[in-house]
């Protein structure tokens, strides 16, 4: 049967806005989950909520960056005694649309997931908490997210990757029906399959999946774009550079050192690669709190960038703990592709350009001897502002992705890590299957993990069926004496 | 109505394989049976080749025999020659096969039949079966104008209802060669609301087994020590020779001379539109889908103990007659064959089983039970045991007792039966290992360990069984926990492990861990220790017992595995769906699941999960809504 109530789950933490969205007296947003109160109490300045009881309320702001948010009252619900069951915490905060968002923000930026519609009545039935007349409400909720993931899969199922799996799925199929053949057909005139045969197929199978499995990171990179994160001294021209490249006025741009506070993302294509732009605050020792928050945040965006440009601002002198610094973030971030551009060339005075090319390089990768000290780090010249060198630039940075990946875009790619979780597990099944066989195990048993194989496929393509497996030895081998 | 007769508890309407099994256990059970047939001297006819048993087959009739069923028995008196197939492979793979003699077989199921205190005969047609107007079966209205009450109606109708035999260009109407079809229940049940449909199937030509030439076919023994098939038997045949089966081979003259009839098959100028079974096609069928091989082989079995006839197995065919002979004399060995009687084909009606609970009760007309071929099945053992379950469940069901159901992780029958009523069929269904999730626990060696404490329960079992059942296994048990205590010197076992091609033991170890190797036996080990075959035939001596336990040490992380997943799968077999339950007014359900829903109205969860067109989330909504 299902959960009994006693038995309650306790997930990641998930927040959404609970009140109707618009002018109300008042909004709530409800957070649930494990940790969830410990969380919130991270932006709530007033009672230590850790501490706090269940059923009861505090008055206190929500911080953000060290700032008020808003005066709110926060109610604290202790698993089980809560809608969901799990640990709960409501905050009621002045109703505006404006106010109500960025209170919610700042809980997500705690950690907490932004729920899915219907997610919380969904955690409340599986605990156990609900009522008959919201069950149909939940009914309804999976129908709907799982027939837009179906959607999404077919989708993708119809496309190349569909077309290798089901290959793939009709090769293991065919593998179990040669085993089961012999199994159920014992005394039929047909050849059975000889073990080499069953391995070379195995091995074949492994191998096609192992090629799938490689496009993952390539597939992840076309799917979800590549992260680029911009890095840079203050006043280096990131925002300047960043809006070159889109060709319109993105990022907030001044000359004051500093002006980009905050972590701004734009989506821009480049020759069918998606680019998820990232501008980011300076990177400087600041004295300005908020300034701060967002230097630490720029160093969490490269951290998970895919390609980190590093602009240098040559208009002004040679600064020695600035090469210190590049080089410091080249072996910190070694594996990612980094760019180190010279910016304000215009301005240039003092510097010696040691690449002020404009043309088509085709060496794609930093060469040892630019990651030395003694030669400059920089990678190439241009200038934000008046636009020269960008052509350049975009391909040395579309050049620096592609490096030692071979995308191509129209070919078989991996892009959920769904998929790739399906995929191998599915060679851990067949793996198992090689070693069953390899040891002389009889063909009941080696059936399991083909079997187990495909199930794991199945995740992907539906289920495998008995009547798929009878198809295959029934329109291969002539049985029936 | 007026009846000469006195109300019965239990009709069942046809006396084959099915019919034969059901009412021997609702009799067995005490419920006051009548098994009415067209020909009481055809009881368990074997239709179609002399054999029972097989790969899956062999299975079933274990089971059969486990729940105190009739199959098991009668095939042991009546087999003229036993193999235990599959033996190289896993013990799950093991199945017991048996070829049998005819005659024996129906005589000896009729024997058994008669001693059934309260089982009654009749020969005669049933062509009405008697509804009420709350849609319940009351009895049958016979073709001699008899009307008998009951308060259970069993259908076995096997290839009877409107059955139609095709060879060549000839039809005519009739049940099995030479006797008539069966006109009226097929009309009367649609009546009902029921749905029907149509299928096929066919046997070779039996021959004069004085007229073939064995020294050019190959010849099959029987095995060295015959296993029987009753858990009540611990040999059979009583010293007797086994008779031989022997294999011979067509070749590409034998199919061009075939080929020249097919302009006048049935199969082919469209006069039989429906399906038969893939796994047991007509040698045209062979011929016309596999043109690349250039022979097909045929396996000639003998009809009993003291006939000339034989069966050609794999030469099914419904060619007209005159190709159907100068091909079997194209044959080599068969160039002088005399043919008893032609092969043909038949045509018969059959029920699509979503129309019946586990139970085999109908889900239009309470108290109606369908069994065999009726339900799309085809071979002597699944009808048979659908036999058994439908005779068990009409008994409870007099009795007001809930049906037994047995799971697809308790038996083959299980699986056969879920099978059916989840997924219905569209040629005639056969089981298969391969349809056996669970077959690792499923084995032919422990039908009786799973089964018969059940058919103790329902009453079938009587008491010699009963009491050899507990024997064994408390057997079983003793040894098993004797061995897994038992550790074994090196010094004692080392010469038998080298013997048999493994490693030799550096200091004592437990037993369980030398048993697992695969070249070891459980009866070499106890062979080898003196202080140990004392304390096992101190217990038993009874090799079954000692098989039984060296199999659940050997594969004991298999099993174990298994019963893990039979567990978690359970859980979705123990959730009832109301019977009430209208799909579509749970409006989250996809479109197709609401109309597969519908159709298959099944009555699990688990079972819900099968259907294929029900999606996972389909499921997972079912659940939602159950839960509250």
């Amino acid at each position: 049967m299902l959960k009994p109530t006693s038995d309650i789950i306790h997930k990641e933490p998930i927040a959404a806005i609970a009140t109707p969205v618009g002018e109300g007296g008042i909004s709530v947003i409800r957070v649930s989950g494990r940790d969830a109160i410990a969380n919130v109490a991270t932006i709530f300045r007033g009672k230590n909520l850790a501490d706090a009881a269940s059923h009861t309320v505090h008055f206190g702001h929500i911080i953000r960056d060290k700032q008020k948010i808003d005066e709110v009252l926060v109610t604290v619900f202790r698993s089980p005694r809560s809608y969901t069951g799990e640990d709960t915490i409501e905050i009621s905060c002045h109703g505006g649309v404006l106010v109500t968002q960025q209170v919610l923000e700042a809980v997500l930026a705690t950690g907490v997931r932004s729920a899915e519609p219907g997610e919380f009545t969904q955690r409340a039935f599986l605990n156990g908490k609900l009522e008959l007349s919201q069950a149909e409400a939940v009914a309804d909720l999976i129908h709907a997210r799982s027939r837009k993931a179906v959607e999404a899969a077919q989708q993708q199922l119809d496309g190349n990757l569909g077309q290798h799996i089901r290959t793939f799925r009709q090769q293991i199929i065919d593998a179990t029906a040669m085993i089961e053949l012999e199994l159920d057909f014992i005394e039929e005139d047909v050849e059975f399959a000889s073990k080499s045969q069953l391995l070379r197929l195995l091995a074949e199978l492994n191998t096609e999946i192992n090629r799938l499995l490689a496009t993952y990171e390539t597939g992840r990179l076309v799917k979800h774009g590549i992260r680029t994160v911009f890095a840079g001294k203050p006043n280096a021209g990131k925002s300047t550079l960043l809006n070159a490249l889109m060709g319109k006025e993105r990022a907030i741009v001044s000359d004051i050192a500093g002006t980009t506070r905050d972590v701004i993302d734009a989506d821009w294509s480049l020759d069918g690669l998606l680019f998820t732009l990232t501008d980011t605050a300076g990177l400087r020792e600041t004295v300005d709190i908020i300034e701060a928050e967002g230097v630490k945040r720029s160093e969490k965006a490269m951290s998970e960038a895919d390609l980190i440009v590093y602009l240098v601002d040559v208009s002004q002198p040679e600064d020695a703990t600035e090469r210190e610094a590049i080089q410091a973030l080249k072996s910190r971030f070694t594996g990612k592709s980094m760019l180190v551009v010279g910016n304000k060339m215009d301005r240039m005075e003092g510097r010696v350009s040691g690449n002020t090319s404009s043309g088509v390089e085709t060496d794609t990768s930093l060469t040892p001897a630019q990651q030395e000290g003694g030669a400059s780090p920089i990678d190439l010249y241009i200038s934000a502002s008046r636009g020269t060198g960008i052509d350049a630039l975009k391909h040395r940075m579309k050049a620096a992705v592609l490096a030692n990946r071979d995308i191509d875009t129209s070919g078989l790619l991996v892009t959920s890590s769904r998929h790739r979780d399906a995929l191998e597990k599915t060679q851990r099944h067949i793996n198992d299957a090689v070693r069953a066989i390899e040891n002389g195990v009889s063909g009941d048993f080696v059936s399991i993990d083909l079997r187990a194989a495909l199930q794991s496929l199945g995740m992907i393509t539906g289920e495998i069926t008995t009547e798929d497996l009878l198809d295959s030895i029934f329109s291969r081998f002539c049985i029936g004496k | 109505m007026e009846s000469l007769y006195p109300e019965f508890d239990v009709i069942v309407v046809g006396g084959g394989h099915a019919g034969s099994e059901a009412a021997g256990a609702a009799a067995q059970m005490g419920s006051k049976t009548l098994l009415i047939s067209m020909n009481l001297n055809s009881i368990a006819q074997m239709s179609c080749n002399p054999a029972m048993g097989g790969v899956a087959k062999g299975q079933l009739v274990r089971e059969i025999d486990a729940l105190g069923g009739l199959s098991g028995l009668v095939t042991d008196s009546s087999g003229v020659q036993f193999r235990m197939l599959n033996l190289s492979k896993g013990p799950a793979m093991w199945s017991p096969r048996a070829q049998s003699d005819r005659m024996l077989y129906a005589t000896h199921m009729r024997e058994q039949l008669e001693k059934k205190e309260h089982l009654y005969f009749r020969q005669d047609n049933v062509v009405t079966i008697l509804i009420n107007d709350s849609k319940e079966a009351y009895g049958v209205v016979t073709q001699t104008g008899q009307t008998i009450l009951s308060k259970t109606v069993i259908v076995t109708s096997g290839t009877f209802l409107n059955g139609l035999i095709h060879i060549g260009e000839k039809n005519y109407g009739g049940g099995r060669s030479g006797e008539r079809a069966s006109k009226g229940i097929t009309e009367c049940l649609v009546d009902e609301g029921f749905e029907f449909g149509r299928l096929k199937t066919g046997t070779p030509p039996r021959l004069d087994g004085r007229s073939v030439n064995y020294d050019k076919l190959e010849i099959q023994y029987g095995d060295e020590k015959p296993v029987p098939f009753s858990f009540m038997n611990d040999t059979v045949l009583e010293g007797k020779e086994q008779l031989t089966c022997w294999i011979g081979y067509t070749n590409q003259d034998v199919h061009d001379m075939l080929k020249t009839g097919f302009d006048r098959s049935p199969m082919f100028n469209g006069s039989i539109k429906s399906t038969g079974p893939r796994y047991c096609p007509s040698i045209e069928d062979k011929i016309n889908r596999f043109a690349d091989r250039d022979r097909h082989q045929l396996f000639l079995e003998p009809e009993g103990w003291n006939t000339y006839e034989m069966y050609l197995n794999g030469f099914s065919t419904s060619l007209p007659e005159d190709v159907q002979y100068k091909a079997l004399r194209t044959i080599p060995g068969f160039e002088e064959a005399v043919m008893l009687r032609p092969g043909y084909a038949i045509e018969y009606d059959f029920f699509p089983p979503h129309q019946i609970y586990r139970s085999m009760e109908t889900k239009i007309i309470a108290n109606l039970f369908f069994a065999g071929q009726i339900n799309g099945t085809t071979g002597y053992e699944e009808a048979a045991c659908q036999g058994l379950m439908a005779g068990i469940n009409a008994s409870l069901k007099v009795k007001g007792d809930e049906p037994l159901i047995l799971k697809r992780s308790d038996a083959y029958i299980g699986v056969l039966i879920d099978d059916l009523v989840g997924k219905g069929t569209d040629e005639p269904y056969r089981m298969f290992t391969s349809r056996a999730e669970h077959r690792i626990v499923l084995r032919q060696d422990n039908a009786d360990l799973r089964l018969t404490e059940i058919g103790r329960t329902i009453g079938l079992v009587d008491d010699d069984r009963y009491n050899r059942f507990l024997t064994k296994k408390e057997h079983v048990d003793a040894l098993h926990s004797l061995v897994s205590d038992y550790s074994v010197r090196a010094d004692k076992l080392n010469s038998y492990l080298e013997s048999v091609g493994t490693s030799p033991l550096k200091q004592t170890v437990k037993l369980i861990s030398v048993v697992t190797r695969p070249q070891v036996s459980l009866e070499g080990i106890i062979e080898s220790d003196n202080d140990l075959k004392e304390s096992v035939s101190a217990i038993t001596s009874d090799p079954k017992v000692i098989e039984q336990v060296e199999i659940q040490l050997k594969y004991a992380g298999y099993i174990e595995k298994e019963n893990e997943m039979v567990l978690e799968m359970n859980r979705q077999e123990n959730m009832v769906i109301p019977k009430k339950i209208n799909y579509g007014s749970i409006k989250s359900l996809s479109a197709e699941g609401v109309s597969k829903l519908e159709k298959v109205r099944p009555e699990t969860i688990g079972q819900a999960s099968r259907i294929s067109g029900v999606t996972p989330s389909d499921v997972a909504v079912l659940m939602v809504y159950l839960k509250n």
